[in-house]
């Protein structure tokens, strides 16, 4: 290679590789765009709160601000593009374009344009929030200051109870209940359903004085298959609201500390049906004060034998006794029920023994109860011991009814049917407006099961077709 | 203009391989520069269909065993292959023309655009074999490169693991998939030239090949022509721009030789809106050759390139885009276009050779190479905020099926709003700075809580690093006159670095590194970390976080081969044996898989055998007959081998050896005016594995999705014509027709990515006879060429493309996928089909002119056009997406590529 030659290309390289472009790929910052804020444009949620309903959906169309701190996330996935703020006047939710984005314990301060406020059936919300373009952060949970300096606003959860929480002037707020435990028949289950995870799950709580509220969990959140901790204690909730229910959402499983044993594990008031039927024998014609009651509901609302405001219920001690309310009851066959009985009054009714005029609320649901096995005995021997089988379940067997083809007339006559098992009769009555009044009586001898009653003379009661077996 | 001509001179000399055959003898010849009469040193000159070949020497004269009638083709770097016929005994001068250099002028760097779903999430590079098949002798393979490797054409329907590629005898496929990246030496076009191979089945003295043939890259310094040249392109294709220089000494009086070559390829946006191409690359070649026995050469190489890729999307994305090149993966920034997937690679590769020739029938090559470099693609990442991706299911008109009112809206901002429907880079700055946050315990310190702008945004760079230590050692002999043995050893090293780091916190303070999903999936929040080694990490820019393992691939091979040269018939046989091992190193301890994932995982050995054979029939000079056979067996890929390797060492249940055989049968006819290959050919490969990761929508979460069983079939035909219509006329008929397809019913496990729950145990799909896709099994060209005798040409082809497949989603052909539904139901047919896309065709155009300067310059442009009718409706492959509605297919629609519009290369090149 001559000299000249490699001065020549080299010459050619080094030009041609200046002429080589550049080609740019870093980038620079682009200019951040401040989120709107006018200090004389503030407003609380209890001010927020004074939109007229008859406005909704309402939506800002001004840079107003509002200043909260976030008490719920996402994170548990118990809600879901949603959170739930808190300033100093009360509590709102809110509803995000996208999920994520804030984090409990976030002071920040939300630019309120183009935000839409609404009730969603009674609970309060702000809608199309973009986290991005709307909020500000001004601190987080570990911050005492904010990022401008200023202190930060501490919000803990309110002690209430579930009576205030039912007035409505918690919602949306971080609550801590104590002394409360789930349900006795919800012990065993999960906070939500492991096997559907697009249920979401009520729970019942309940304080010792039986008030309840619904705990609500989502299939999603990381605490969905955890078992209901079965003691009593303190729980930390947001109060949210549908319709007229009211549900506590939980943010984290450690905020349900049930430690304590169950208010009713101690309940030392419990009076048995034979204890108020020797009472009553004694001349007693009140239930002592603070006495509870817990039975099984023997009579059968579906099936109608009996007077709407009456129920039929038998308890671990094998006696039975019916209740009159004060209204109309929805009580069914099977339910286990708790009366807070006490200083009610013990009263005969054609010779029934009663107790009277319950007042609705003071008896609780406490959920499916095991029904006791009619006794199998003869009509001589109810007869012979009417007051110790008087509203209890027994059942005759080879017995025939005779005096009629229906149980009743359906609305014109009650039927008084004669009932032998050949050691004795016994009326067969039936309310004219039973569910099965109108159904024809069997012929031949059947096993018959009912409530033994007394309306002056000893009757009996089948409370639906199922009692007879042919 | 005078013409240049080269002469050469044949000479009777002796020969390499002594004693000739009745009919055959000693041709001997000279390769002259026309220009000034220098001898051309290291052409290469060959027997067509033969494995005959010699060399010129530093006189520029060769000897080579031959007989009357076959036909001597001669090749040198930068001039067009001769081929003569041999007529008679006496020397024979050939003439070696400039080239209009036909190979530069298509050199086509493919786009690194996907070529199936599994691609699309990769970050590997580009692996189209296109470039590398223009090179080829064979009509048929070299149009394949030419007019159809736009089309993603696939020779056989091969993928690229299937073809071998050495440098200089050393083997560059990736060891972790198989495949070679052309890129890694992307714009050393004029130094890597030199190739010799085969495709399919065949035979190449430096390595025992694959069932899609191997070639043999020639690097070695004394082998290149001395010469100095410069090129410049102007293309409208990934790059806009390439400026190619090389100087070449040619093997010097004092042993010496040296090659240098530099190149630089750029544009700051290509043919697809917001991609970049940024690429450089150097070479360095040196020999020194001590005597007429021992050479050594050293050998340098790297291709460090940056570009930004395109992307996939939806027809309908496309639709409302208004063009099929709608590329989701850009944004504007600050009014600047940014693409959030850019592709860095470096990974140069030095090699260390011995030559020796030991006596004058054998040749002994040891070589030592090491390469090593990076290689990465940046992603978005991000956590607890909206998708960013434009072409998101749900910011698509689509979604809104059922509010006419919001698919409106969404359907104008699509259509006028072109900031909308890309990234929103500016949206994610300001995010980020907003985004005040406060990490507990960080790094695991009690009471250590940080806080600052923690990024909702990111962008995260996914790196494959390597470095990989390879010995070859290979020895050729002629043991007898008509004999020539060929074996070899080689062991490859091989440590792959798969991790990703942070790459721009977007205007964040940090990163907080946690797993988003076992985060929402479990309460503990120990679950949710990263790496129990080093919990709570905050990460900053050039972080390693998210996933770090190592993957380790052992390969130890040997082989050995005979060729046997008879007058009728020309056979071959050849065996390997191998030994790889692998083994996954973590360097992260997850918390769901707390012994699966932190150190050495066990190794996996495989022993692999293969077999094959070959024989030429040669029924006149003229007329052959080709038959070859293989049977081999190979071990898993890495990266198919393991369920979950970012997070753990599980093994693939059923990981085994895959099994291929086939073979062709062909028909040849070379004459000096019609050249011509018909062949047919079938192959099976057996026991297949394979494993994605997706999120699926039935069971809502990330699975790993492994399939194994898998058998495919490729059978078909190749047709390439060529004939010599008159003295300046050509033309070439090819034709190709093939029917790829699964061939068994897979079964396949899916476990939740999160934890060992197995979704499904050896669930049966049925895959069988659904056509392998993403690529097109028919394809047809002709052409014509004019060669003007004043130093011009110019020539049009047209092509036409059929049987073009959807790759599909193996999990919708299983019985949970239409359990709820009977055949009936037109969502039955929506689940099962395969979609074919529609035939097309395109025509494409090239012209050149050369000229000589001053009797020693010269100077060539070229002009390429493809696809003239700038047909931009071709959609040339596509798949379906892995995630899948199955009472609602289009929820999920599957993504097509398109053929670019009208694209060209315009070369200009001087030559001394």
């Amino acid at each position: 290679m001559k000299l000249k030659q490699i001065i020549l290309i080299s010459f050619s390289a080094f030009m041609l590789f200046l002429m080589a472009g550049c080609v740019k790929s870093e980038f620079d910052m682009p200019e951040i765009t401040p989120i709107p804020y006018d200090p004389n444009k503030v407003i609380t949620i209890a001010e927020l709160k004074q939109i007229d309903p008859l406005t909704f959906p309402y939506k800002y169309d001004d840079d107003y601000s509002l200043f909260a701190t976030v008490v719920m996330d996402d994170k548990s996935g118990n809600i879901y593009k949603s959170a739930f703020i808190q300033d100093a006047t009360g509590g709102i939710n809110i509803r995000l374009f996208s999920a994520g984005g804030l984090y409990q314990g976030d002071y920040i301060r939300i630019n309120l344009k183009n935000t839409v406020v609404s009730q969603y059936q009674k609970l309060w919300q702000i809608d199309s929030i973009d986290v991005d373009k709307n909020i500000e952060k001004l601190a987080t949970w570990a911050c005492t200051t904010t990022i401008y300096g200023e202190p930060k606003p501490i919000v803990e959860p309110t002690l209430v109870n579930i009576n205030t929480i039912k007035t409505d002037a918690f919602q949306s707020q971080l609550i801590r209940l104590d002394n409360v435990q789930f349900f006795e028949t919800e012990i065993g289950n999960y906070f939500a359903n492991p096997n559907n995870q697009f249920e979401n799950v009520n729970r019942i709580l309940m304080d010792c004085d039986w008030n309840t509220i619904i705990v609500r969990t989502s299939g999603f959140a990381n605490f969905a298959d955890k078992i209901l901790p079965s003691g009593r204690g303190s729980l930390i909730a947001v109060v949210s609201r549908y319709r007229d229910d009211y549900q506590l959402l939980i943010r984290s499983f450690n905020e349900v500390t049930f430690n304590e044993p169950r208010c009713d594990d101690d309940e030392t008031n419990i009076i048995t049906i034979q204890e108020i039927k020797d009472l009553f024998a004694e001349g007693e014609v009140n239930l002592p004060p603070n006495v509870i009651i817990r039975a099984v509901v023997v009579s059968d609302r579906e099936g109608d034998n009996m007077s709407s405001r009456n129920a039929v219920i038998m308890d671990g001690s094998g006696a039975g006794i019916t209740l009159r309310f004060t209204a109309t009851h929805n009580f069914n066959l099977g339910d286990l029920i708790r009366i807070s009985a006490g200083t009610l009054p013990l009263e005969l009714y054609a010779g029934l023994l009663q107790i009277n005029n319950i007042p609705n609320g003071n008896v609780n649901l406490i959920g499916p109860g095991t029904l006791p096995q009619p006794v199998e005995t003869t009509v001589a021997e109810v007869i012979a011991n009417i007051n110790v089988y008087e509203s209890t379940l027994v059942t005759f067997a080879n017995a025939t009814i005779t005096g009629g083809t229906t149980f009743a007339t359906p609305g014109t006559t009650h039927g008084s049917l004669t009932l032998s098992d050949g050691t004795g009769t016994i009326t067969l009555f039936t309310y004219n407006w039973a569910e099965f009044a109108g159904s024809t009586v069997p012929s031949g001898p059947v096993t018959i099961t009912g409530i033994v009653s007394i309306n002056n003379t000893p009757q009996f009661l089948i409370r639906n077709l199922n009692d007879i077996v042919e | 203009m005078n013409r240049i001509y080269l002469i050469l001179m044949f000479f009777l000399g002796i020969s390499l391989i002594s004693n000739a055959q009745t009919e055959s003898f000693q041709l001997r010849g000279k390769v002259v520069s026309s220009v000034d009469g220098k001898p051309v040193v290291g052409a290469n000159i060959s027997l067509q269909n033969s494995t005959e070949s010699a060399q010129s020497d530093n006189d520029g004269v060769f000897i080579i065993e031959a007989k009357i009638g076959d036909i001597l083709v001669i090749e040198q770097t930068g001039m067009t292959t001769v081929e003569i016929v041999v007529e008679g005994i006496g020397d024979i001068v050939a003439e070696l023309v400039t080239a209009p250099a036909i190979l530069e002028q298509t050199v086509i760097d493919v786009p690194t655009v996907a070529l199936s779903a599994d691609d699309i999430d990769s970050d590997t590079q580009s692996h189209d074999i296109s470039r590398l098949l223009q090179g080829s002798r064979d009509i048929y393979v070299s149009t394949a490169g030419f007019d159809f490797g736009q089309a993603r054409y696939r020779i056989r329907g091969y993928d690229g693991e299937n073809t071998s590629i050495l440098m200089n005898g050393i083997p560059v496929n990736d060891m972790e998939t198989g495949r070679a990246f052309y890129s890694n030496w992307g714009g050393l076009n004029d130094a890597t030239r030199m190739s010799e191979g085969y495709n399919g089945i065949g035979v190449l003295r430096s390595t025992f090949g694959s069932i899609g043939g191997a070639t043999d890259i020639s690097v070695r310094a004394s082998e290149y022509g001395a010469t100095s040249r410069a090129s410049y392109s102007l293309a409208n294709r990934n790059y806009r721009n390439r400026v190619m220089l090389t100087y070449a000494t040619g093997l010097l009086d004092n042993g010496w030789a040296l090659v240098v070559s530099g190149s630089r390829r750029w544009a700051q946006e290509g043919y697809v809106d917001g991609t970049f191409y940024d690429a450089w690359g150097y070479f360095l070649s040196a020999e020194k050759k001590f005597n007429s026995e021992h050479s050594l050469g050293f050998v340098f190489m790297g291709a460090p390139s940056k570009s930004g890729a395109p992307g996939v999307a939806t027809q309908e994305a496309y639709d409302l885009a208004g063009t099929n090149y709608y590329n989701p993966n850009w944004g504007f920034q600050d009014g600047e276009k940014r693409n959030a997937r850019v592709g860095q690679y470096h990974q140069p590769l030095s090699i260390l050779s011995h030559y020796w020739n030991v006596n004058e029938k054998t040749k002994l090559t040891t070589s030592v190479a090491y390469s090593f470099g990076r290689g990465g693609r940046t992603a978005l990442n991000w956590y607890d905020s909206a998708d960013p991706r434009p072409d998101y299911y749900r910011y698509l008109p689509s979604y809104y099926k059922n509010n006419q009112a919001m698919a409106d809206y969404y359907t104008n901002l699509w259509q006028n709003d072109e900031a909308f429907r890309q990234l929103k880079w500016d949206d994610y700055y300001n995010a980020n700075v907003k985004n005040l946050f406060s990490v507990r315990d960080a790094f695991g310190i009690e009471g250590n809580t940080v806080t600052g702008n923690r990024s909702k945004y990111m962008v995260e760079e996914r790196r494959i690093d390597h470095d990989r230590y390879t010995f070859t050692t290979n020895l050729e002999s002629a043991i007898k006159e008509n004999i020539i043995v060929s074996g070899g050893a080689s062991a490859i090293i091989h440590r792959g670095y798969q991790f990703k780091v942070v790459s721009d916190l977007l205007g964040g303070d940090f990163w907080y590194d946690v797993d988003q999903f076992a985060e929402r999936d479990f309460d503990d929040p120990n679950m949710a970390q990263v790496d129990l080694n080093n919990p709570n990490r905050i990460v900053y820019e050039g972080d390693r976080f998210g996933y770090d393992y190592v993957a380790n691939i052992n390969t130890y091979d040997s082989y050995v081969q005979s060729e046997f040269f008879l007058s009728k018939f020309d056979f071959y046989f050849g065996a390997n044996l191998s030994q790889t091992t692998f083994w996954r190193t973590g360097k992260m301890k997850n918390p769901r898989f707390p012994d699966n994932s932190y150190g050495d995982s066990e190794k996996q050995n495989f022993t692999n055998y293969g077999l094959k054979g070959g024989a030429t029939y040669k029924v006149t000079g003229r007329h052959y007959i080709t038959a070859n056979a293989a049977y081999m067996t190979r071990a898993p890929y890495f990266w198919n081998s393991y369920v979950a390797p970012r997070v753990r060492d599980h093994i693939v249940p059923g990981l085994a050896s895959e099994t291929i055989y086939g073979g062709d049968l062909s028909y040849i006819i070379r004459s000096p005016k019609v050249k011509s290959r018909l062949t047919v050919f079938m192959t099976e490969f057996k026991d297949q594995t394979w494993s994605r990761s997706f999120y699926h929508e039935e069971y809502r979460t990330f699975v790993n999705y492994t399939m194994t069983g898998v058998d495919k079939v490729h059978m078909g035909a190749e047709l390439g014509l060529e004939a010599n219509i008159t003295s300046t006329v050509s033309g070439h008929i090819v034709a190709g027709i093939g029917d790829y397809y699964y061939n068994s019913r897979p079964m396949v496990n899916i476990t939740r990515d999160n934890d060992l729950e197995v979704l499904a145990d050896e669930r049966m799909v049925y895959l069988q006879n659904y056509k392998i896709g993403g690529m097109t099994h028919t394809a047809a060209s002709a052409g014509l060429r004019y060669n003007s005798p004043k130093y011009w040409f110019i020539g049009v082809s047209g092509n036409y493309f059929d049987d073009i497949y959807i790759d599909i989603n193996p999990d919708r052909r299983t019985y949970e996928a239409i359990e709820d539904f009977v055949i009936e139901d037109e969502v039955w047919k929506d689940v099962l089909e395969q979609e074919k896309l529609k035939s097309n065709y395109t025509f494409n155009a090239f012209a050149g002119k050369s000229w000589r300067v001053k009797r020693k310059y010269f100077i060539n442009l070229n002009i390429s056009v493809n696809n003239i009718l700038n047909n931009t409706g071709f959609s040339i492959g596509g798949f379906e997406q892995l995630r899948f509605d199955n009472r609602d297919i289009d929820r999920f629609a599957s993504k097509y590529f398109y053929l670019y519009g009208r694209s060209y290369f315009i070369n200009l090149a001087v030559r001394i």
